[in-house]
């Protein structure tokens, strides 16, 4: 099989997405030997320095090992050139989300700056016409949210706009499995449900995340960050179905304009709050070793950047609007409720062209690695 | 003292620049800091390409030296001020006192009678040396020396007594001559980069991890003493042994810069490997080959030596396999297969570090950031200007000696 012929697209994304010092690689396969979580079978980061210098993107966008990494940068450290093998990894990773992207349109908006104004639009607006904004007038007073934004609006638009997200960000994962599959012509030991299933736990315990030795600091961090998210999304879901349900059992007592706030000691306040506190704590671990120890925490990138301001977004918006509502002030709490909602919009439609996208593509890769048994040198 | 040369270091490029000075005419100063002349090639068990004892080429030079009057070698002697320009320098040397007269026959009856020791820097902490000894097995001066460290033990005092011709002076003390050159040439050479500075490999850690000088001194040692080199944490035979090419070189956190000769180096001590144990199996572990020229043809020869295993792939990791083996981990590039290989000895293929950045040259120099010397300051040859083979050295100390001769002639 003819190699692909040098892809310049390809070659210039990666410079502008951390992996600039690419050409500096010669192939000593110092990366590939200190990293802890490559398997002895066709190592990586090697491999894909090599690839990437020539321009074989076909065979990078398809290959499992690019997501089997986990950032830890150990590569980076060690490399006697400075080529940043961590951060060519990234930007590859960076690139599959762009080429992966259905609808193509979103997935290069999502990858420059300039496409900023024109994604945040579509979410200002959708809110801007969804809401009452003359609840803003009021400076001091009784916050509440429902009359802001009222609840069935607001979860018919998630749910469709969820279901729709999720059905495009399918079209790019089969292409990507299916690539997967044919690159690495091997015949799977387990099936795709044994081994989802296997993964699924792996992640949950973060296990493979201990392995690394650099940024041994970024096993904590995810968890906070990783929970703290799938916590805060619970609580929002939690929250809006404790006000259906007391509005079914109890509607005259409990209108939805209606429904108390809960105490801070409810347990789904708990769990809000917990987890806002784990994602905020989590992002500022990720941001305060990124300026203190460039090198192990690897370059920054436009990608990266947004991802975790829209994360930090998120959860400290969250958080805030809680102390507006108990200060009784809905000019600013209803303003920061509208903030919060068009993070919460574009972190989680735009996730699949964007670095969150990384829990689907990730999660594949080490899928298909598991049914191949492809898993990290033992130690 | 009045020169036509001052020769600062007397290791093979600064002994030939000598040399080359006196046989067209000109009156030469060669300086040395140690007691010995030869540096680093006198260290070497045997230099490549043709596997030559240093002996062989060192000798004809000795005789040489010896024979011409025009060449006089002051050792233990370090410049502490040199100026001047082109033409007219002038120098001030600190000569070390050996604490041993002209009257040694070298007997070595003290070094018999000697129990006080001392650490061997020569055989870089390997052994331990007597206090009073011949630099080497070669020395020039072929005379007996005290090493300072151990002047003033009361111990010393005894074997004043046993030498025979009376030749031990306890109270030499370090003299200063002046000396007024037409010409300085510099032939510092080099020092082997600090291996402990290299995260992974475990030098300094584990005893079976050597570096390539190191095994240079084991083999020279051990083959001295009709014996064969063995390992050293229990002086077990080799069977299985791993080259660590570039361990520290090419390498922006240490020495950036390739330092030409280890390839060519560690390719020659599988050699001494290989006459001494004909079914060791031995791994060299590479990023690139470098054997540039005629060295191809060695590097042949080493391929097709079946039990010699090449692998393209950096060492990255040396750890510990127990028994005092170690296991080394790199990726061959070409099976694309990662490697853990457990062997009983490991040597680091360290680079050169020229003795110019630690001690600044004395007079004005253009030097790179690693501390070699380019032209247009004060001239050098040698490994002093950059990393290279004896036959580079000796062919850049005669073109050096070309350039100060353009001092040396009055307009």
């Amino acid at each position: 099989m003819l190699p692909q012929k040098p892809d310049k697209k390809f070659k210039r994304s990666i410079a502008e997405s951390g992996g600039d010092d690419l050409n500096k690689c010669y192939q000593c396969a110092t990366c590939s030997a200190v990293c802890l979580l490559t398997p002895e079978d066709h190592p990586f980061p090697r491999k894909e320095m090599l690839l990437a210098q020539w321009g074989q993107s076909d065979k990078l966008v398809a290959d499992p090992d690019v997501w089997l990494c986990h950032q830890c940068n150990d590569c980076t450290v060690r490399c006697p050139r400075g080529a940043r093998p961590g951060d060519v990894m990234g930007a590859i990773r960076n690139y599959s989300f762009e080429h992966y992207a259905v609808p193509g349109f979103l997935g290069k908006l999502v990858s420059k700056p300039a496409g900023l104004p024109f994604l945040m639009l579509i979410p200002i607006l959708i809110f801007v016409f969804m809401a009452d904004w003359s609840q803003m007038a009021t400076f001091s007073g009784h916050v509440h949210f429902y009359d802001f934004l009222q609840n069935g609006p607001l979860e018919m638009l998630f749910m469709a706009g969820n279901f729709i997200v999720l059905l495009l960000a399918s079209f790019g994962l089969i292409r990507f499995y299916k690539g997967m599959a044919d690159s690495w012509k091997v015949k799977p030991e387990i099936g795709f449900i044994k081994a989802a299933i296997q993964t699924v736990l792996e992640i949950i315990s973060h296990k493979r995340f201990g392995t690394c030795d650099t940024s041994k600091y970024r096993q904590t961090a995810h968890f906070l960050v990783f929970y703290g998210f799938f916590g805060a999304a619970a609580t929002a879901g939690l929250a809006l179905m404790r006000m259906e349900y007391l509005h079914f059992i109890h509607p005259e007592h409990y209108a939805l304009s209606n429904i108390p706030s809960m105490m801070l000691y409810h347990p789904i306040k708990i769990l809000g709050n917990a987890s806002g506190l784990a994602m905020i704590i989590g992002i500022i671990m990720m941001a305060t070793r990124h300026s203190n120890d460039p090198e192990s925490a690897g370059v920054s990138t436009y990608a990266g950047k947004i991802f975790i301001w829209g994360i930090f977004g998120v959860a400290f918006t969250g958080m805030l609007i809680q102390f507006l509502r108990i200060g009784g002030l809905p000019t600013l709490a209803y303003a920061f409720y509208f903030i919060h909602l068009v993070f919460v919009f574009s972190l989680l439609w735009y996730a699949p062209y964007s670095q969150f996208g990384h829990m689907f593509y990730r999660t594949f890769a080490m899928i298909f690695a598991r049914s191949i048994n492809r898993m990290p040198q033992k130690q | 003292m009045k020169t036509d040369l001052l020769v600062v270091g007397g290791g093979i490029a600064g002994i030939t620049a000598a040399v080359e000075a006196a046989e067209v005419g000109k009156d030469v100063i060669l300086i040395e800091r140690e007691h010995y002349l030869g540096g680093r090639v006198v260290q070497l068990h045997r230099y490549f390409p043709k596997i030559c004892p240093p002996t062989c080429g060192l000798e004809i030079n000795f005789r040489r030296i010896r024979q011409n009057p025009k060449i006089t070698v002051l050792t233990g002697a370090e410049a502490t001020k040199i100026d001047g320009k082109s033409g007219a320098y002038t120098a001030d040397v600190n000569v070390e006192p050996r604490y041993v007269t002209e009257a040694c026959t070298n007997c070595g009856d003290c070094a018999e009678a000697c129990e006080i020791e001392v650490d061997d820097n020569y055989n870089f902490g390997l052994t331990k040396a007597k206090a009073i000894r011949l630099a080497n097995d070669n020395p020039y001066p072929n005379r007996y020396f005290i090493d300072s460290a151990a002047v003033n033990d009361p111990k010393m005092k005894a074997l004043v007594d046993i030498c025979p011709p009376k030749a031990i002076d306890l109270d030499m003390k370090a003299e200063t001559v002046s000396i007024e050159a037409k010409s300085v040439i510099y032939t510092t050479g080099w020092e082997p980069y600090d291996a402990s500075k290299l995260e992974g490999l475990n030098y300094g850690v584990l005893p079976n991890v050597v570096t390539n000088m190191m095994f240079e001194r084991m083999t020279a040692i051990a083959v001295n003493n009709e014996a064969k080199v063995v390992r050293p944490s229990d002086g077990a035979s080799v069977s299985k042994i791993a080259f660590v090419q570039c361990a520290g070189s090419r390498d922006r956190s240490h020495l950036p810069y390739c330092s030409a000769i280890c390839c060519m180096a560690s390719l020659k001590q599988t050699r001494y490997i290989r006459d001494q144990y004909p079914d060791a199996e031995i791994h060299v572990f590479f990023i690139d080959a470098r054997t540039p020229g005629r060295w191809e043809d060695f590097y042949q020869n080493v391929q097709d030596d079946t039990k010699t295993i090449i692998h393209r792939g950096k060492v990255a990791k040396v750890d510990d396999a127990g028994d005092g083996n170690v296991t080394v981990i790199a990726e061959n590039t070409l099976t694309g297969n990662l490697e853990k290989i457990t062997v009983e000895m490991a040597v680091l293929a360290t680079g050169m570090v020229p003795s110019a950045k630690t001690t600044k040259p004395l007079l004005d120099s253009k030097q790179d950031e690693f501390g070699f010397i380019w032209p247009g300051g004060v001239i050098a040859a040698g490994v002093a200007t950059g990393p290279k083979d004896v036959a580079g050295s000796n062919q850049d100390a005669t073109a050096a000696v070309a350039r100060a001769m353009q001092d040396m002639v009055e307009v």
